[in-house]
């Protein structure tokens, strides 16, 4: 019987990036859920318990600090591994980030090789 | 009834309606004017609605049918010729959509593809007939691609856009230039910028700032032999790069000038690359009448340091001008512990006092209570 496939919320504005990294995850074997703001991310990951979140730094409606900071302040969710996205100029964030309890960061732009192969690391 | 509600209606506008028959021919026939102005303009709209959701349909179609192989050819040594195979010409500009998105977030191999498919295959064409075309939309596309995938054939194309009396061609063209880091077209930017009334020095600073930083070099090399405005721009790109070497020409600069704001980039020059040697010209122009001047002059020495400096920016901190006072005040507070320990006392010594106000400032920006002590 095959292992059920891990699960990943990637929370990005931008459409493009959605499409490509959709792609690139589920032609590793990953369960993909989208979310195009930063909205509900918490709420589904309290119902849902993804094995991983990807977190847009700069996203609409919600950012992802302040989702971050809902993860990893509920015991519920603390556990879930997350990978902030963020742009080089954002240094204060990937520290505000790193400090708050996110797993890995990387900065945009990115190689989508780099981006998988820590994700691996993580959750194998 | 009619004839005199209408007839005031017009004449408000200074227009005179004629009474009986003639009148009741004038407004059937501008009723049939403005019905067959408003079917037109519907048709219009339709028209342009259905063209539009043609081209929707088309792009939706070519990207389901394509996107796929697209992202499986991202970061793969494919030949991204085999990808563009059943492409159709007219089916471009909806694949260059999909790659310019991703230009901006990708990199390492996926950026060598995405570079590749537009240097290796008939899209280089493509871009290249929009480049040399009359028309601003197709120039502007193909300068940001072939800027983007650091396309070296080009350049001459580009260079001669720089003259063009659009300034988002301008723009788009010297940015090209600047990716691909043709450093030989750098001062060729600089003077056409002369040119371009609606460019700001803020746009043309970022677009020299997409060169790499050897272009610093490059600059250092010829700024002795151009004017003021190239000075003052090319000090700008030092100051940002940190540039150090050019601090011997920078310095010589800022002995024999008059130009206002050629002096006060050379001073922000020498306080961001905290330049000793300068220490003396800037003490000079501690006392400059300009304010603008003499509060660059203040950041400076506040940034190369020198608690001796300290009771003289105390001093500035009640003069009239309220940017000295400011700049009086970051400088005392970027001293160091005694520079803040004065601020609190300022702070404290007169709660109405402008001085008072002005440490209050920093101090609350920064975090710092007043009675912490």
């Amino acid at each position: 019987m095959n292992a059920p496939k891990k699960k990943i919320f990637y929370a990005e504005d931008s459409d493009s990036l959605i499409k490509l990294m959709t792609y690139k995850l589920q032609n590793e074997g990953y369960d993909v859920t989208v979310f195009s703001t930063g909205e509900n991310v918490y709420e589904s990951a309290v119902t849902e318990k993804p094995d991983l979140v990807i977190l847009d730094l700069m996203m609409p409606i919600k950012d992802g600090l302040t989702v971050l900071k809902e993860i990893k302040s509920d015991p519920a969710t603390e556990s879930i591994p997350v990978i902030m996205l963020t742009t080089n100029a954002e240094e204060e964030n990937i520290l505000k980030a790193l400090e708050i309890g996110a797993e890995e960061y990387i900065t945009k732009p990115f190689s989508t090789a780099v981006l998988l192969a820590k994700i691996k690391k993580i959750i194998g | 009834m009619i004839y005199i509600q209408t007839k005031n209606f017009f004449l408000s506008f200074g227009i005179i309606i004629p009474a009986g028959k003639n009148f009741l021919f004038i407004l059937s026939q501008l009723i049939i004017f403005l019905s067959i102005v408003s079917i037109l303009l519907v048709i219009v709209v339709l028209i342009i609605r259905l063209i539009d959701s043609y081209d929707q349909r088309r792009k939706n179609d070519f990207l389901n049918k394509w996107e796929n192989d697209f992202y499986h050819y991202l970061g793969s040594p494919a030949d991204p010729n085999t990808l563009l195979k059943g492409v159709k010409k007219s089916q471009y500009k909806y694949l260059l959509m999909v790659i310019r998105d991703l230009f901006s977030v990708l990199d390492g191999k996926d950026l060598e593809s995405l570079k590749r498919i537009i240097n290796e295959t008939s899209v280089y064409e493509f871009l290249l007939n929009d480049l040399k075309s009359k028309k601003t939309k197709r120039i502007i596309r193909a300068a940001y691609f072939f800027g983007a995938s650091g396309n070296q054939n080009v350049k001459s194309i580009l260079f001669g856009h720089l003259y063009s009396n659009k300034t988002d061609v301008f723009i788009f063209c010297a940015r090209a230039l600047a990716r691909i880091n043709a450093l030989e077209y750098a001062t060729a930017i600089l003077h056409a910028a002369r040119f371009q009334k609606e460019l700001s020095t803020d746009i043309l600073i970022s677009i020299l700032l997409e060169f790499k930083s050897d272009v610093c070099n490059y600059l250092l090399e010829r700024v002795v032999l151009e004017d003021d405005y190239y000075k003052r721009i090319a000090i700008q790109i030092f100051r940002f790069h940190g540039f150090r070497e050019a601090a011997e020409i920078v310095l010589k600069i800022f002995q024999t000038s008059t130009n206002k704001k050629l002096l006060v980039e050379c001073i922000k020059y020498a306080g961001s690359i905290e330049c000793i040697d300068a220490i003396p010209q800037l003490w000079e122009h501690f006392e400059h009448p300009d304010i603008e001047v003499k509060t660059a002059a203040i950041e400076a020495l506040a940034k190369i340091g020198g608690k001796e400096l300290i009771p003289i920016f105390v001093q500035r901190l009640y003069e009239e001008s309220f940017e000295v006072n400011i700049a009086a005040a970051e400088a005392l507070f970027d001293s160091g512990e005694k520079g803040i320990k004065l601020l609190k006392v300022v702070a404290k010594s007169n709660s109405d006092s402008k001085a008072a106000k002005v440490a209050r400032m920093i101090l609350s920006e920064n975090f710092i209570e007043i009675d912490d002590e």
